[in-house]
């Protein structure tokens, strides 16, 4: 071709229409990898159960599917959840083509459920699979669900909106009230490695609604995983220190409520977080954890009338504010330490970082050394809004 | 002196060679995943050490204006040895274009196109590079130049969205790794990417202002590592180092987590897009240089007519490399930071060792 | 049949160029480019084109002592990494 430049014009005009004709085998149409978008079905949520007794996996795919039955549906989404079981988790995805009638896209899977019972005995091999995945995200949230985790796939939703889009609302709202906490499998997979520290990830229920008409999926408190498996639940209660400890991403735009006793009124504010500071300090090779909130509050409930008015009364709120957020990042701690006996808030990762000689040494006897290390709490509270009203009428 | 129609600029021999080193330098991460946190202190080592082979090679240049790097080779080596080295030039070439493509391939083959073959991939990579080396030196670096804007901004712009998710500086803590495991590291800086600049020792006779080459080639050597360096330190703070050292192209990872929004995802996908391109410059230059260093070896007048055949010797070269899975990070890891070592570094020190001492005087 | 096509184009591409070259007396360009061509499509041959060298195999069987004493003398260990 290149040597024939400047040749007879009717043969180098032939060639090149070979070579153009030549290119349409670059063209998308005859890739392999090519994917008519009638023929997939997105796989929004999926999840993973494990049955002792028969050693196998289910796998549990929620789906939707665009419907353009007619002009009227067109742009409606329909649902479809289908399962199947294997020796391994990539057999049991593999097998759910036997009930699909179509392609599977897994590129925008938002959740993956993990049944308790999976949680406690191959939690090593979801993250395996999930991490070597080539379609699955690392954006995905994993959550762990309280029994099987087709049941809560296999759940109508309040809102009659697609499940994936309420648990997306559900994960949002986290931060409105810190009693959940979700993980996407980016941090898991960082974390899950590591010997010498666990963590907390979403927890998933059912729960009746109060005239017990239907059940409602829940997302309340946290699943702890150490040492590569699920360990303990976590009460929406204890959650709330978890948020409060971890990164920026977790806390900068959390926003929770307390309520507690103040000059013999019950008071609830909620609170937003303007600064945290977690120091960690190693003297004598004893390690210490000294940690600093700076929180400001919004009243919201009081029960009686309470002499807002007056500025000692909001100082002696702030202080009553301040020791309740103590007591409560102090308890929850004192639980991760002496209960759980898991550094689920990363403490080992910050004496690695900045006292590795002293880690080298410390890590030898973390599982001693973390339920007995002192962590002491410090936290100052401004009330910065009181609300629409100052006062509620006559008490 | 013979005539040099694909005359360029040092900006422009600084951009391409920018485009060079950076194509996929950030894929793998080889070195950051062995030195972890210090890694820093191997790119340092990489850098400085390309720093200095490239100033060595611009002083023979500078030192014959008038010529060629082939010429200078004849002059100061004689016949039969500068053939001897510019076959060596030439097997370098070979080594490292068909890792470049493997790798490209590997890359599209897991994340992009898992059905279609890595043969296909392979031979639409080499029909791309063999018309753009057909279209000569001065095509390419304007090409460069069109394209560099488009990888500079996405590049600044994914950066920063990827910084938000980076709570605490994962360079610490600080020397941790003994003094030979950075060493090692810094070989492999110097192995991939900064000490394959040295091919851009064929190209420094089309520059223009000679008194300017080196202040051009190290400005692009020393960007192509703060690129790297902040890919790096995103892709430990963002991924975290355990993923970092786990994932296969721990930055594309790190890329797959931005999302503007809710539901804006999929990011990366530009980022493919600007990779390969610039993936594709580097195999590019290598064809285009393969050439001239065949076409001066054997004496040959039309080059031009050996860019098609050279295209398809990268292909077969490429296919038959690495057969199996981890061969070519092994290969990239153990073998090639030793192998490269008489191209990129004994050549250029002995032609600069010649050089001096023929201009002070004194017989070779 | 990728190969073979790629084995028949740099086969024909080298002879139509040799001849062409030929014609214009340079034969040193003739000769070189059959050359080239014709070892491209060795390589292409199935099986023969298979045990054929390449850099990457050559170049593991004469560095891989130099590396793995470098390697031991700086203590590198890649299970560690």
């Amino acid at each position: 071709m290149f040597y024939l430049k400047g040749a007879m014009t009717g043969r180098t005009k032939f060639k090149g229409l070979i070579a153009m004709i030549s290119l349409a085998v670059c063209l998308s149409g005859c890739s392999p990898d090519m994917t008519e978008i009638s023929e997939i079905a997105m796989v929004m949520a999926f999840g993973i159960d494990y049955d002792t007794e028969s050693r196998k996996y289910t796998v549990t795919s929620y789906s939707v599917v665009p419907s353009a039955l007619s002009a009227k549906d067109s742009g409606k989404l329909s649902e479809w959840v289908i399962s199947a079981k294997g020796d391994s988790i990539l057999e049991a995805s593999k097998n759910l083509r036997s009930r699909s009638g179509r392609i599977l896209i897994w590129q925008h899977n938002k959740f993956v459920l993990v049944g308790e019972t999976a949680a406690r005995r191959a939690f090593f091999e979801i993250v395996d699979f999930l991490n070597r995945n080539r379609q699955i995200r690392m954006t995905s949230y994993l959550l762990v669900s309280e029994g099987k985790a087709i049941d809560k796939l296999n759940d109508n939703v309040e809102t009659e909106d697609l499940l994936s889009n309420d648990l997306l609302g559900k994960v949002r709202n986290e931060k409105e009230w810190g009693k959940s906490v979700s993980q996407i499998l980016q941090d898991i997979a960082n974390w899950y490695p590591n010997p010498y520290r666990g963590f907390v990830t979403g927890r998933i229920g059912i729960s009746k609604l109060p005239d017990g008409s239907r059940d409602a999926l829940v997302l309340n408190g946290g699943a702890v995983i150490d040492k590569g498996k699920f360990k303990a639940w976590l009460d929406g209660e204890r959650v709330i220190a978890v948020q409060l400890l971890s990164d920026k991403s977790k806390w900068g735009m959390l926003e929770f409520a307390r309520s507690f006793e103040f000059q013999s009124s019950q008071v609830s504010l909620f609170f937003r977080v303007e600064h945290q500071r977690i120091d960690s300090r190693c003297r004598e090779g004893k390690p210490e954890i000294d940690i600093r909130l700076t929180l400001s509050a919004t009243m919201g409930e009081i029960d009686h009338q309470l002499p807002l008015g007056n500025p000692e009364t909001i100082v002696k709120l702030e202080q009553a504010a301040s020791d309740e957020i103590e007591k409560l990042v102090r308890e929850s701690v004192a639980y991760y330490q002496k209960v759980l006996k898991s550094d689920i808030l990363g403490f080992s990762e910050r004496f690695a970082q900045y006292y590795p000689d002293d880690w080298e040494m410390l890590q030898k006897e973390w599982g001693s050394v973390y339920p007995v290390m002192p962590v002491s709490v410090h936290a100052k509270v401004k009330v910065e809004k009181m609300g629409m009203v100052k006062y509620t009428g006559v008490d | 002196m013979k005539p040099h129609p694909d005359l360029i600029s040092p900006g422009q021999l600084g951009c391409l060679l920018f485009s060079f080193l950076s194509g996929f330098s950030t894929l793998f991460l080889m070195e950051a995943k062995m030195v972890k946190q210090d890694v820093w202190v191997s790119y340092l080592l990489g850098i400085a050490l390309s720093g200095g082979m490239l100033w060595l090679l611009c002083y023979v240049q500078r030192q014959h204006p008038h010529l060629s790097m082939f010429e200078v080779f004849d002059r100061l080596l004689g016949r039969w040895a500068a053939k001897l080295l510019l076959a060596v030039y030439l097997v370098y070439i070979l080594e490292i274009q068909a890792a470049a493509m493997q790798a490209l391939t590997t890359f599209y083959n897991t994340v992009v196109l898992p059905n279609t073959s890595p043969d296909h991939i392979l031979l639409l990579i080499v029909l791309s590079t063999t018309y753009a080396a057909y279209l000569g030196l001065g095509t390419i670096v304007r090409t460069v130049q069109v394209t560099m804007p488009f990888f500079i901004v996405a590049i600044v712009i994914i950066s920063l969205f990827i910084l938000k998710n980076v709570d605490s500086n994962p360079f610490l803590p600080m020397f941790r790794h003994r003094l030979p495991e950075m060493a090692y590291g810094g070989l492999l800086s110097f192995y991939f990417p900064f000490g394959k600049s040295v091919v851009f020792c064929f190209l420094l006779s089309h520059v223009t202002r000679k008194e300017r080459l080196y202040a051009g080639s190290m400005t692009a050597v020393v960007l192509s590592g703060v690129y790297l360096c902040a890919a790096t330190y995103l892709t430990f703070g963002s991924l975290g180092m355990q993923l970092s050292t786990d994932a296969s192209f721990p930055f594309f990872s790190a890329i797959q987590l931005v999302k503007f929004g809710e539901y804006l995802e999929r990011i990366e996908i530009m980022i493919i897009g600007i990779w390969t391109m610039f993936t594709l410059f580097e195999v590019i230059v290598l064809q285009y240089v393969f050439t001239k260093i065949v076409g001066h070896l054997f004496g040959l007048n039309k080059t031009q007519a050996f860019i098609f055949p050279v295209g398809l010797f990268f292909f077969v070269i490429a296919q038959k490399s690495f057969p199996n899975i981890n061969d070519l990070t092994l290969y990239n890891l153990t073998i090639a930071p030793f192998s490269t070592l008489i191209p990129m570094a004994a050549i250029p020190l002995l032609l600069a060792s010649l050089t001096y001492f023929t201009k002070r005087g004194i017989p070779r | 049949m990728l190969n073979l096509a790629i084995g028949v184009a740099a086969f024909s591409y080298g002879v139509a160029a040799f001849i062409r070259f030929r014609r214009t007396k340079e034969n040193r360009d003739a000769f070189v480019l059959l050359l080239l061509c014709g070892t491209i499509a060795v390589y292409c041959l199935p099986g023969l084109g298979d045990s054929l060298p390449t850099v990457e195999g050559v170049y593991k069987i004469v560095y891989r002592p130099v590396s793995e004493y470098v390697q031991h003398l700086f203590g590198i260990n890649w299970e560690d990494t």
